[in-house]
């Protein structure tokens, strides 16, 4: 056991810094201190500077517009970019580079691989998700939109919803049904079609926070090129959870860096309140702290795992449960730290809507309010209800009989 | 029988009129259309016609000589709905102010929940809409005319929370110790409505996990759903149970009665900060669950259960000082004498402008942001019923 990254990592760590060094200004403060308009123009020119440099889409190999790098060093870039408080892209990367990209790698055939990765990396396609539905949530096969063959094109035919940024998006990736005698997990594909087909519909919903970055999409009659299936016809189910994946190793690596960020901001709220000498509010800061650096350590051996695997099993529920749970506890203390303040909107809202917001966010009651409403209430929903993430790590871990199902 | 928990028949009628009351004139459409700002004059219109306002103030001043346990019960029917609608702030004031206007709802009224500071209460629950504020300045209890500002802070809850000037036409009510009181008063009646927020965020929760269909069978009936579902139970019984107790002990004025080693508390004021302290966490409690239980739904605005997801948040918060969280009753039965100041309406907040939504600004449609305009997007998701 040796908790300190191999050599090779830590030279590639040096050379992220001095990029950082060079490309960012002095006493850069995060971008979690500039105001929307800002932070939005760095995000994108950010994007380009990283893409110079071999640093979007790292790991993928060159041919494809990639960097050609290890899967470690994505992982110490992952870690230096959220130290140095800059993103690794702008939001639709997630779904864009992140899953998309390396669902292709994975999955494509090499014309699609051809096609698609270099346009990925180059921002001119922007992908976003298309997964659940209105019946399909937790039980996301039990998901209805149909896709028959008609000559050489698929059709289309049902909506999606809660896909995050449509608006932003020129590609959708969904899981469609083609073929309805099979079980249910096996007669899906994953498939690729352009937002602009006709018959594509994208409505953004309004949630309690007042923004609409979620939308449903609806599909009256799209039709597709036949080849627009990744992975091969009705396999898409295994396409998807792959994908799903990839993302929780980066993660379990990034995670502490933000919630470490977001407890120092709690401390700052505590002393600008005045309760930092408070035996209750120290008690509780004591408490989340621990959380944060015991979720450091899940988070290692979760990286260790996809380093060694590039795949997670049921590690990875542990610590979803674990830091979506913590999240809300937190922000709870940030909130109880405020007092009557946090009832009263001020200041910048986040800019992220998922976890934790940006380090170096100013303590504004926007910034809370909204990360209480939000980010840290839907941790518990998105990617696995907490109700889910017990459930596979007392039937998958603890070995304990499966409560019926339907 | 030591004590009688069961409502009379009196008792009984006014919860069953204010239940029906609500429940026909407030349903989840009027709390939307009247946010941000959480007034609908409509609504208050026909309180008045129900003699609602005044309900509390002694008969010979024109008003109902209800009890504040009657109080309660129209709190909880307040609460349930999450009716944008002062009336709970102005049941308090027309008790301690039963002039003609105010008891029979002309004028609204509200209280100021802490005491001046530099001329101003700051974050008077009711206070965007309210022509009289009642509050305490310096060692005087004191109520003020004067124009409402018409717009709230802006807030989560959207509710008519405002700062509000000592200066206007000024009368002198009293001194602290009926401020005191009329603090314990507005702590039950909250305490009380947050018991039926709660309630009806639970009955929502458990409606939805019955109609929801995932795996082959309703949600409601996987073991985790039920359990956290049944958690909130006894703190919706209790919440309810503990904020009538507080309402009873007002009515009785057994004040100093704190007999703690033989569980024989009826003082008012400590019955009223236990009320207030445990209803506020049932209704955060519940409300969190329910929302959960609804999954991304949860979220969306034309779902009801975030409607009472904020405001259980944001109903207690106007109490709670800049500090660690609860206020506990001591010994005194007094609560803790708060060792922070009044929230300071600082010169920033003052200048605020109206109360606009939060994101909309006047380029319209943003790249993620809210588009302009109160439209709700028509969708075809069903709705939990």
């Amino acid at each position: 056991m040796d908790v300190r990254y191999p050599a090779e990592a830590e030279e590639f760590r040096a050379e992220v810094r001095a990029f950082l060094a060079e490309h960012l200004p002095e006493g850069w403060p995060g971008m979690g201190a500039l105001d929307r308009e800002e932070a939005e123009a760095f995000a994108i020119t950010w994007r380009k500077t990283l893409h110079e440099h071999g640093f979007l889409g790292i790991a993928w190999p060159r041919k494809y517009g990639g960097g050609g790098r290890t899967k470690l060093e994505q992982v110490v870039l992952a870690e230096e970019l959220a130290r140095a408080r800059v993103p690794f892209g702008r939001a639709t990367d997630t779904t864009s580079v992140k899953i998309m990209g390396n669902t292709l790698l994975r999955w494509g055939s090499e014309e699609q691989k051809q096609h698609f990765l270099p346009r990925i990396i180059s921002g001119e396609d922007i992908w976003v998700q298309g997964f659940s539905e209105p019946d399909a949530g937790s039980d996301l096969a039990n998901l209805k939109l149909v896709a028959h063959r008609e000559g050489d094109s698929w059709v289309l035919n049902g909506q999606k919803i809660w896909t995050s940024r449509a608006q932003e998006g020129n590609w959708i990736f969904v899981l469609a049904r083609t073929d309805p005698e099979a079980p249910r997990h096996r007669g899906i594909s994953f498939l690729l079609v352009p937002l602009d087909s006709p018959g594509v519909d994208v409505r953004p919903i309004r949630v309690l926070t007042g923004q609409d970055e979620f939308c449903e999409v609806f599909f009256t009659d799209v039709r597709i090129p036949a080849g627009n299936v990744l992975g091969g016809e009705h396999n898409g189910w295994m396409v998807a959870m792959s994908g799903l994946g990839v993302e929780r190793g980066e993660e379990a690596a990034i995670n502490p860096i933000l919630f470490r960020a977001e407890f120092d901001r709690i401390v700052e709220l505590a002393r600008e309140h005045g309760v930092a000498d408070d035996p209750v509010v120290r008690d509780r800061l004591a408490w989340c702290y621990t959380k944060v650096e015991t979720m450091r350590f899940l988070g290692y051996r979760i990286l260790t795992q996809y380093l060694r695997d590039g795949e997670l099993g049921p590690v990875a529920s542990i610590s979803k449960l674990y830091w979506s749970e913590y999240h809300q506890v937190a922000v709870d203390l940030a909130l109880a730290i405020m007092g009557a303040d946090a009832l009263v909107r001020e200041g910048r809202h986040p800019f992220r809507h998922f976890r934790t917001d940006e380090p170096g966010a100013p303590n504004s009651s926007n910034s809370w309010i909204d990360v209480f409403l939000l980010n840290a209430r839907s941790g518990t929903v998105y990617a696995g209800t907490s109700q889910v993430q017990r459930n596979i790590i007392s039937e998958t871990i603890l070995g304990l009989p499966k409560e019926p199902r339907g | 029988m030591p004590f009688d928990l069961a409502l009379d028949a009196s008792q009984e009628a006014v919860a069953d009129l204010f239940a029906r009351f609500f429940a026909t004139e407030c349903p989840p459409d009027v709390v939307r259309a009247s946010e941000p700002l959480g007034f609908s004059p409509t609504l208050w219109d026909r309180l008045t016609a129900l003699g609602a306002p005044g309900i509390g103030a002694p008969e010979d001043t024109g008003g109902g000589g209800a009890t504040m346990v009657d109080l309660a019960l129209v709190a909880e029917a307040v609460g349930s709905s999450v009716a944008p609608v002062p009336i709970i702030e102005h049941m308090v004031a027309a008790r301690a102010y039963p002039e003609p206007a105010i008891v029979d709802g002309t004028t609204l009224a509200a209280v100021a929940l802490h005491p001046a500071r530099d001329g101003t209460w700051a974050m008077v629950p009711g206070g965007a809409v309210v022509h009289v504020v009642i509050g305490l300045d310096g060692d005087d209890l004191v109520a003020v005319h004067a124009d409402p500002p018409g717009v709230a802070l802006p807030n989560h809850a959207d509710a008519p929370v405002a700062d509000r000037s000592t200066t206007g036409r000024r009368l002198v009510l009293g001194d602290i110790t009926d401020f005191e009181r009329i603090l314990t008063e507005w702590k039950t009646l909250v305490a009380a409505s947050l018991a039926g927020l709660a309630r009806h965020a639970l009955q929502l929760g458990t409606e939805y996990a019955k109609e929801r269909i995932q795996f082959g069978r309703p949600i409601g009936g996987f073991q985790a759903v039920q359990h956290g579902l049944a958690d909130c139970v006894p703190l919706v019984e209790g919440a309810t149970l503990l904020s009538r107790k507080a309402a009873w002990a007002i009515d009785a004025g057994r004040h100093g009665e704190l007999a703690w080693a033989e569980n024989d508390v009826h003082d008012p004021a400590a019955l009223a900060t236990m009320a207030f302290s445990f209803a506020s966490e049932a209704a955060a409690l519940t409300t969190k669950r329910s929302l959960q239980y609804h999954g991304s739904y949860g979220f969306s605005r034309e779902y009801d259960v975030q409607l009472y997801y904020r405001r259980a948040r944001g109903w207690p918060l106007v109490l709670r000082s800049p500090a660690s969280g609860q206020h506990l009753p001591t010994s005194s039965g007094r609560g803790v004498r708060p060792t922070w100041t009044s929230p300071s309406p600082t010169a920033s907040r003052l200048r605020r402008g109206p109360c606009r939504h939060p994101r909309r600004d006047a380029s319209g449609v943003r790249a993620g942001g809210a588009r302009d305009g109160d439209q709700r997007v028509p969708s075809a998701v069903p709705r939990a019923r």
